[in-house]
């Protein structure tokens, strides 16, 4: 405690500064967190040149993960940002994918088709979003399940349009010169391009004005309107965004897949989506990734071993969502936490004096880690600090 | 003419389905604000226990019947007391708990009654037809019989909310659980008796149901649907706001599928949209939730 009063100003210090040489000490630290992206590229590379040589089986899984990363990434900004968690994710993906095949069944080229099909997303997620952000909280994931189940029902029973049962498939893949989409490499580029493009945007707008005032809206709607925010448009900008996310997945899905049938479109896919998001950690953007990538192995990889995959992958979210409610994402934030405090602990054992002490009583005494962290991730931008910091509850952060 | 009748007492048999399953979501969302996305697994999985102690006996199906619902009491009995007091009252993990619980009845269910669509016919005078007095119509007595059941249980389920002492307690354990707990009442006891009986109303349900939507894997998903749907047209957690919804959302599916079947499960979305246009806290719905 002696430390506390004389450093003060120092903590203010080292804490504005964006990364400060008072960091130094937690050397280990902070070169692990610094060479996190690094690393995390690098494996990414390994990836791609393990699948660009192997054979096609490897790189439809991964085009598979990334695809429904992509929409889980939407559940994510919508549900981990606005706290508006939806259940009809899958039926966007259905409609992008549905919408080219369909404009390809009745004469249009692929991109023309591509086209069409983003703008019928886009025209559904502006009709639909009317009504569905009339709600929030329970009633927005009950009243997104009905419509994720009415674009299946469409699928299934419009046969005329849809081919129902059977599904349609794809006549003919988009083109620019040489670079095909017909070609199963090219695919697979071009969806690691848009994946880590629709990563950057969603991270870029989640650390936006507007995604803060979307965590707001989460945090503390009513007094995010006292400000004078129009938090009715803002759930329904973010719930447009999200589900043209979805669409651009359904998009990259049937170019992906080939055929597109209303078993894309089940409950059961809209709940996958939701699994992925939890599981990979709420809130994060990446996380859901990391889900994605847990999910689409349990579907393609655990079932050869074990029929009963749904089961263990159903025990494995509840178990998830009691013991850990930030999923992945969250385990590790909670690991590096750990290791923080360990080297704190460390430092002071030691009797050296300098900056140290300063940054420890910063982070390791708050309890609720995940805030103080926050609060440090969005401090230096001033608007984000007053929309974030005030009204969080330390509980409501993970949910 | 005789159309339209046929089909009015077909959504009229479906409204009563629908009405004992979406009367007991009602109930635990009412007085436990747990959203129990199980339910229409639940249902289900009602169905595939009578369907086990039926069998090709068509006459023991009042034994099914009493087997399906005795045993998923059982299941919401567990699910109330292993895995909702993990949850803390955190309302959407509570929702997000019982979505993984979704996968793991549909897989067991699977895994133990196989993916091919399975039937109980009625028994004896049940299982067959009468002619109605007036324009001949030719209806089958099962869909009245399970109307008139669903009839009375609708008013049992009423008469005990409104003149029994553990129904005044449910209704101001809807209104103010706080309170209800101050007086000296004990909830944990009332929220596992509320999720036993609204687990057990799933089961009911699901086995009067077979004989008219039959039992088939996804089958869940769809009475989840019709489920939510009325909750969110009559109000979320109001029991009269069941009885309203189910009436409107067992009509109106039965005449879209009928008239428009391309597009029935649209037509099934418009009381939704309206009512969310409206009235987004449903007919008989209040705004306390926000």
């Amino acid at each position: 405690m002696d430390d506390l009063g004389t450093t003060t100003p120092t903590t203010l210090d080292t804490l504005s500064a964006e990364g400060t040489p008072a960091r130094w000490w937690v050397a280990p630290l902070t070169l692990g967190e610094r060479m996190a992206g690094p690393i995390l590229g690098a494996a990414c590379l390994v990836v791609i040149g393990i699948i660009l040589t192997s054979g096609s089986y490897l790189s439809t899984i991964f085009e598979d993960i990334l695809i429904f990363a992509i929409a889980a990434m939407g559940v994510d900004f919508l549900g981990g940002f606005g706290g508006l968690i939806t259940l009809g994710q899958a039926g966007f993906v259905g409609v992008g994918a549905y919408g080219v095949a369909i404009a390809e069944v009745h004469g249009y080229g692929p991109w023309a088709a591509t086209g069409i099909s983003l703008a019928a997303v886009l025209g559904l997620a502006v009709v639909t979003g009317v009504v569905a952000v009339r709600v929030s909280g329970i009633t927005f994931v009950i009243v997104t399940l009905a419509l994720g189940q009415i674009f299946w029902g469409l699928g299934y029973q419009w046969t005329s349009l849809t081919s129902g049962d059977n599904g349609i498939t794809l006549l003919s893949s988009p083109s620019i010169g040489p670079w095909s989409l017909s070609s199963t490499m090219t695919v697979w580029v071009t969806t690691f391009v848009v994946f880590l493009a629709i990563l950057a945007v969603l991270l870029l707008m989640v650390h936006s004005p507007f995604g803060l005032s979307l965590r707001g809206l989460k945090s503390n709607e009513r007094r995010l309107r006292a400000l004078g925010y129009r938090t009715g448009l803002q759930r329904y900008i973010g719930y447009v965004i999200a589900s043209f996310v979805a669409g651009i997945a359904g998009v990259l899905y049937i170019f992906s897949n080939h055929l597109i049938s209303p078993a894309t479109l089940t409950f059961s896919q809209d709940g996958f989506l939701v699994v992925m998001v939890i599981l990979g950690g709420l809130g994060t953007i990446w996380g859901p990734c990391l889900g994605a990538l847990v999910v689409v192995m349990f579907e393609q990889e655990i079932s050869t071993y074990l029929a009963r995959w749904e089961t263990l992958m159903g025990v494995v979210f509840i178990a998830a969502v009691i013991f850990t409610p930030g999923g992945i994402a969250g385990l590790l934030r909670r690991g590096r936490l750990a290791l923080t405090r360990l080297a704190t602990a460390r430092r002071r054992a030691k009797p050296a004096g300098g900056p140290a002490p300063a940054v420890a009583s910063a982070t390791a005494p708050n309890s609720s880690a995940g805030d103080a962290l926050d609060a440090a991730r969005t401090r230096g931008d001033g608007d984000a600090a007053r929309v974030t910091a005030a009204p969080r509850a330390p509980s409501e952060g993970d949910r | 003419m005789t159309e339209l009748i046929v089909q009015t007492f077909n959504g009229l048999t479906l409204a009563g389905i629908i009405f004992l399953v979406s009367s007991g979501f009602t109930l635990i969302f009412g007085v436990m604000r747990v959203t129990n996305l199980a339910h229409g697994a639940v249902y289900l999985l009602g169905g595939y226990v009578a369907y086990s102690v039926v069998g090709d006996h068509t006459d023991y199906f009042f034994y099914g019947l009493a087997a399906g619902t005795a045993a998923m009491a059982g299941l919401g009995l567990l699910m109330e007391r292993l895995i909702l007091p993990w949850l803390h009252h955190v309302e959407m993990a509570e929702l997000l708990a019982t979505l993984g619980l979704i996968y793991v009845i549909d897989d067991v269910s699977l895994a133990v009654w196989g993916g091919n669509p399975l039937s109980i016919n009625l028994p004896g005078v049940l299982g067959e037809s009468s002619v109605l007095p007036f324009r001949h119509i030719v209806y089958p007595n099962g869909r009245f019989f399970i109307l008139g059941v669903a009839v009375l249980v609708g008013v049992l389920l009423f008469a005990m909310l409104r003149l029994t002492r553990i129904g005044a307690i449910i209704r101001a354990g809807v209104d103010d659980r706080d309170m209800v707990n101050a007086l000296g009442i004990n909830v944990r006891r009332v929220f596992t008796g509320v999720f036993v009986l609204g687990s057990a109303l799933a089961g009911f349900a699901g086995v009067l149901g077979v004989p008219v939507l039959g039992l088939y894997t996804g089958g869940d998903t769809t009475i989840l649907l019709f489920a939510l749907a009325v909750v969110v047209v009559g109000g979320l957690g109001s029991y009269e706001g069941a009885i309203v919804g189910s009436l409107v959302i067992g009509l109106v599916d039965t005449y879209g599928t009928a008239y428009f079947p391309a597009i029935s499960y649209v037509v099934l979305f418009i009381p939704l949209v309206v009512i969310l246009l409206v009235r987004p806290q449903g007919i008989l719905g209040r705004r306390v939730m926000a």
